[in-house]
């Protein structure tokens, strides 16, 4: 039972990162490509580590995966959120108001 | 071992990006989504083989990646001055 | 599984030695430690993987973006005339241009970053740039900085080299 939740909730991931990964060859603009991309692998990472979590049960594994998320759900948005306000700030504009 | 393989085609076309990006935040983009696709290869690799000091690694990288694409995108902001 | 990620370590490789702007090839390089980082790991050498994640992803990064500093930036605004820009903008129309402008800069060995935008020109003049580059029906216009000396030596380039189409008009701003 433990290991068809753990199966279900890494392939649901992986779905995840695979939209991510389309989205960023969908769109032909900078700013809805990173929008794409730091949202939907987000949500997959997120997914993906409790499945893993869900897979090895109340160990010291589980325990520094959880580190990982924790770390991660800090970093990634605030790597995102950097590059996109240093094409902002360069004068990257696409759009005319 | 399915997702390991899916996980490592998925790394490969987002590495595309990197390589094709037309301006450079895009490559900057794909390094990015590169590495935390390779953080959650690793966690999935200790996860199988049942050895937690790859998870020391991946660990590693999801701290020093983030002060390189930090300093990275800081340098292009100030026209290369940090 | 190893050998795909072997084909990723030789295309990036390969990328990073072939290309012409420096800052695209720390870029390059980032991600072929990340790569090389991984077949250590699919190797059975751990502690090597540590060692190379900790100096290829930051310290290495770090030492070749402190040793770009020296240098000189050449930003090239390019004013599109089009509502929005896609990426088609960048691999036709005004490639043409952006191309020659790149072969000076490294002629000249400056290190040039093109932006492409849709802003007016005037709001351009508050950011800090080297060059403007305008289209319209006549001329290509290249407005200048004030403090730019390098403009004598891209006008005979440019002049040399094989024209776009419409013919060019320099203009030099004062403060």
């Amino acid at each position: 039972m433990q290991h068809l939740i753990s199966s279900i909730l890494i392939y649901l991931g992986i779905a995840f990162i695979a939209f991510g990964v389309i989205g960023i060859y969908r769109f032909n603009n900078f700013y809805p490509r990173i929008l794409v991309a730091s949202k939907v692998d987000t949500v997959g990472f997120l997914t993906l580590m409790i499945g893993v979590i869900v897979r090895n049960g109340f160990t010291v594994f589980s325990l520094k995966v959880g580190l990982l998320v924790i770390i991660t759900l800090c970093i990634n948005p605030l790597i995102t959120h950097s590059i996109a306000r240093s094409a902002y700030y360069s004068g990257y504009k696409i759009r005319k108001d | 071992m399915l997702p390991i393989l899916l996980l490592i085609i998925l790394l490969l076309i987002s590495s595309l990006r990197i390589l094709i990006g037309p301006t450079i935040w895009d490559r900057m983009l794909g390094l990015n989504m590169v590495s935390s696709k390779l953080i959650m290869l690793l966690v999935l690799i200790a996860s199988f083989r049942q050895q937690t000091f790859i998870l020391d690694v991946s660990l590693t990288y999801a701290l020093l990646g983030f002060i390189g694409m930090i300093f990275m995108s800081l340098y292009i902001q100030g026209k290369g001055r940090f | 599984m190893l050998k795909l990620t072997l084909l990723a370590l030789v295309v990036f490789s390969l990328f990073a030695v072939q290309t012409q702007k420096l800052r695209h090839a720390v870029i390059y390089l980032g991600a072929f430690s990340m790569s090389i980082a991984f077949v250590y790991l699919l190797y059975d050498a751990p502690d090597v993987a540590l060692a190379e994640a900790i100096i290829g992803s930051s310290l290495s990064t770090i030492l070749y973006l402190v040793a770009l500093q020296k240098y000189k930036i050449f930003t090239i605004y390019i004013c599109v005339n089009d509502t929005e820009i896609e990426d088609a903008h960048f691999f036709s129309g005004e490639k043409a241009l952006e191309r020659q402008l790149s072969k000076f800069c490294a002629k000249e060995e400056l290190e040039p970053q093109i932006i492409y935008t849709v802003e007016d020109v005037h709001k351009l003049f508050e950011h800090p740039y080297a060059i403007i580059v305008t289209f319209d029906k006549q001329y290509i216009t290249l407005y200048a900085h004030p403090e730019n000396y390098k403009m004598q030596a891209m006008e005979q380039f440019l002049l040399d080299e094989k024209p776009v189409g419409t013919p060019y008009r320099f203009i030099q701003m004062e403060d």
